[in-house]
């Protein structure tokens, strides 16, 4: 900074009233700039929903092998789509076979918290917080607040197909994520 | 009379930080001969770099700087994620607009003798801001590892390799490797949002620094130089409207001519 005494500015009122002009002229500029750029920038940020996206059935292969009336944990893959990444994975399901072309499909998560839940003794049991389900999915102890989520499924020429799905845990009602 | 909260604010941190006081020596800076359009280019080469530092972190939220997925995660940012063509574009158009403004800015300082005693410290670091920026504008386009990206890459690297003496490590060094590749990519991408930016950010206060210490040096014209203006709000101003215009050129040209990919 120079060292030498500011020079006073004029106090004229029309001098006054200039320079209050373009101090709010700059500030409209400035604003409409900064505005211009939110939506934009805060657009950018929000993840694309999944909402309306079609989900499909996948073949969950060697059913027709299933022994009938046994919970058997079974697992097939899938292609996933993370933004601009494919990848595949591979999920894992309970099967109940009730006949050739009826089952039961479970998903592998416990309602409760979502940790995995294995099948010992004629029960489904969750070692995270000792959940208890029967073959039904009925909770017959534990603090599990609801059965054990169902998932969607067809059987076509003796082949199982299920559509995978993921559900809000620790509440009553069964909620798709 | 109880002063008003504003006022009582503003004295509590004038009184711990000096910063108010700073501020409003800083805009209250007299500029010998009066408020000037050509003085506004320094302002607008700010804006473009704080344009570019913005943009710049924003897609850095979802570029991702491996072989496999340079050009799939700009493609995806540019196509499908909301206003990805807008702030990208503005990012690649923004570096073009930075280099012609920074030597308009040079243009400007070296004719009228801004340069001069005792400036010369501001010239000095404002010819390295200038190579800083060289470093930029050959970086950033490497970074999407498209045809023209990698050949860009591929070619200047060679040049650097080519200067005797250091030219072998120091291609080594921007390589990474033994060729073109995915160290090569990781390097240009360290150097573009890491290292080159805290350099150009501490290189640009030092420049404002040595800058304010005589302030603008004027017309060469005494009789000229007797007008005074002041930097808030008659030359803000100026270099408002300049940004404004900057900042619309920038929307146009990322809407009809989007980057080539």
């Amino acid at each position: 900074m120079t060292n030498h005494t500011p020079t006073p500015r004029s106090q004229e009122p029309e001098d006054i009233q200039k320079r209050n002009f373009i101090k709010g002229a700059t500030a409209a500029i400035l604003g409409f700039i900064t505005l211009f750029l939110t939506i934009p920038f805060v657009s950018f940020l929000i993840p694309s929903s999944n909402e309306g996206k079609n989900k499909k059935f996948v073949k969950v292969p060697n059913f027709p092998s299933l022994t009938i009336g046994a919970p058997t944990k079974m697992t097939f893959q899938d292609v996933d789509v993370q933004a601009f990444i494919t990848s595949n994975i591979v999920y894992d399901i309970w099967v109940i076979k009730h006949a050739p072309d009826k089952a039961t499909v479970y998903s592998p998560l416990c309602p409760h918290l979502n940790c995995r839940y294995t099948f010992v003794d004629s029960e489904f049991k969750c070692p995270c917080h000792g959940s208890v389900f029967n073959e039904n999915g009925k909770c017959i102890g534990g603090p599990s607040p609801r059965p054990l989520d169902t998932l969607a499924y067809k059987i076509e020429g003796g082949e199982l197909f299920v559509q995978w799905d993921l559900f809000k845990a620790g509440i009553p009602e069964k909620v798709e994520v | 009379m109880k002063k008003p909260v504003l006022d009582t604010v503003k004295n509590w941190v004038d009184e711990r930080t000096g910063l108010v006081k700073f501020f409003t020596e800083f805009l209250h800076e007299e500029i010998p001969g009066g408020t000037r359009f050509s003085y506004t280019l320094g302002s607008a080469c700010m804006f473009l770099l704080t344009l570019q530092i913005v943009t710049g972190i924003w897609q850095l939220f979802y570029y991702v700087p491996t072989i496999d997925y340079a050009y799939s995660s700009l493609s995806y940012l540019r196509l499908q994620v909301p206003y990805g063509w807008l702030i990208h574009g503005i990012h690649y158009w923004g570096g073009t607009l930075f280099t012609i403004i920074v030597g308009l800015h040079a243009l400007r300082v070296f004719i009228w003798g801004s340069y001069k005693k005792p400036r010369e410290m501001v010239w000095l670091i404002g010819i390295l801001l200038i190579l800083i920026t060289a470093l930029f504008m050959f970086t950033g386009p490497v970074l999407p590892w498209d045809k023209n990206g990698y050949w860009a890459g591929q070619v200047g690297i060679g040049i650097a390799g080519s200067v005797p003496l250091v030219g072998s490590f120091t291609q080594s060094i921007l390589q990474g490797a033994d060729k073109m590749g995915q160290m090569a990519l990781l390097r240009m991408y360290v150097l573009h949002v890491a290292i080159l930016p805290a350099a150009i950010a501490a290189f640009v206060m030092l420049h404002l620094i040595a800058f304010r210490k005589y302030g603008e040096s004027g017309p060469w014209d005494e009789k000229k130089r007797k007008k005074i203006g002041y930097f808030w709000p008659e030359q803000i101003f100026k270099d408002v409207v300049v940004s404004l215009l900057i900042f619309i050129l920038l929307v146009f040209l990322s809407a009809f001519f989007p980057s080539p990919f």
